[in-house]
């Protein structure tokens, strides 16, 4: 078979529509393509249209030829067929995205894209600077939501340009769709945070340590001192580091009320006895208390 | 829906049909169905469905070298093919006068 008066475009997408058939068997390939390539040829003849013009992209001639003869649908990624770098496999689905009518519907959608993208890219700013709206002020908010306005326009404007689709465009593209996921759900749980903020503002800003004494987080309820010689002392007063009286609990009828000269209640005299209900006795002085913690060997401090 | 996808479904039949009145190779198969008023036929699907129609031995094949260019693979209709390309018509006939008589109803009601 001679070819030599086949020209050059023709020559160029008939290898396009070869590449495109590789994952056929090459016996199945050659006989469809034998076919074609004369016929083509002649009809090149036939028209001054450059034959792309005249049969659309080479991808889909092979795919209807395909489909027309009744062969299984392209492969992707079948055995034989040459490895295609990660670029070259996107651009190849986004021009299937871009030209198939099967995603017309998909397109259509386009300017929602642009303007989500440009949204993601201040979000996912804001989450590199480890900042959300929710710690800041109301102005910073204002600021963000400005930055995504500004940002969603100049991604519409991009988007109508309507640059040479490459790679890179394609993989930025990917890349942003891929951030969409955690900037969505930093903004989702942000609005959580801001609504549940909002809500207990009102109530309780602040959590508010129990009141009375602890002692590393448990309730203090009652304190017994000794003297050196481990005697427990009756009504002992206790005052903090400012004067303070450490005074615990509070009015109980059944509390043994230990007065000032003055006549004020002292809650700050420990420890705290309580009568036996109905009356003005306590039963045991020393309850409650550790039975006996031993007397001082270190000499005494003279004030 | 538009004549292209019309065509889809008729297309064996008239492959079929334009090889019955003489051999032809692709281009000319072609040729014969825009020159018929099948203007909108593809040449990808013309071509792929002679493939077909011949794994499928309803055409028969043979080549014929070209002066100026590369051998040209010629089809002729088997008499399987013509079997196939009368039911073709059958079914063809059958599908065009209910649908005829439906959508010419169809456009005489509103007037």
């Amino acid at each position: 078979m001679t070819t030599g008066t086949v020209p050059q475009d023709v020559k160029e997408y008939l290898s396009v529509v070869r590449a495109r058939l590789d994952d056929l068997p090459a016996e199945e390939r050659d006989d469809l393509l034998a076919d074609v390539e004369p016929s083509i040829v002649d009809s090149a003849e036939d028209s001054d249209a450059p034959v792309a013009l005249r049969l659309g992209p080479p991808e889909s001639f092979a795919d209807e030829l395909r489909a027309a003869a009744g062969l299984p649908p392209r492969a992707e990624g079948a055995a034989g067929a040459p490895r295609v770098g990660l670029t070259e496999r996107l651009t190849d689905a986004y021009r299937y995205f871009a030209t198939s009518p099967a995603t017309g519907w998909l397109r259509d959608l386009a300017p929602l894209w642009w303007v989500l993208r440009g949204v993601v890219v201040v979000g996912l700013l804001e989450l590199l600077m480890d900042q959300s709206v929710v710690e800041g002020d109301d102005g910073y908010a204002f600021l963000v939501a400005l930055a995504a306005a500004l940002a969603a326009v100049v991604s519409i404007a991009v988007g109508l340009r309507r640059p040479r689709r490459n790679g890179a465009i394609v993989v930025v593209n990917v890349m942003l769709a891929l951030a969409a996921i955690p900037v969505l759900w930093n903004a989702i749980s942000a609005g959580h945070a801001a609504v549940f903020d909002n809500a207990v503002v009102t109530e309780a800003p602040v959590q508010e340590p129990p009141p009375g004494l602890a002692y590393q987080g448990s309730p203090v309820e009652n304190l017994y001192a000794f003297d050196r010689e481990g005697r427990l002392l009756q009504d002992v007063r206790l005052f903090m580091q400012d004067g303070g009286p450490l005074e615990l609990g509070g009015q109980d009828p059944n509390r043994r009320p230990v007065r000032t000269r003055g006549g004020r209640l002292a809650l700050n005299a420990f420890p705290i006895r309580y009568f036996e209900p109905g009356t003005k006795q306590v039963a045991d002085p020393a309850a409650g208390a550790p039975s006996s913690p031993g007397r001082l060997t270190t000499k005494p401090l003279r004030p | 829906m538009d004549k292209s996808q019309l065509l889809r479904g008729a297309l064996d039949g008239a492959v079929l049909a334009v090889t019955s009145e003489d051999d032809a190779y692709g281009y000319d198969v072609l040729r014969r169905l825009r020159g018929a008023g099948l203007r909108e036929v593809g040449e990808a699907s013309v071509y792929g469905t002679l493939r077909r129609l011949y794994s499928a031995g309803s055409l028969t094949s043979y080549m014929v070298p070209s002066e100026e260019g590369p051998a040209r693979r010629y089809y002729g209709i088997t008499e399987r093919g013509r079997q196939q390309l009368a039911e073709a018509r059958t079914v063809w006939h059958e599908f065009s006068q209910a649908l005829g008589a439906l959508l010419d109803e169809k456009v005489e009601s509103p007037a």
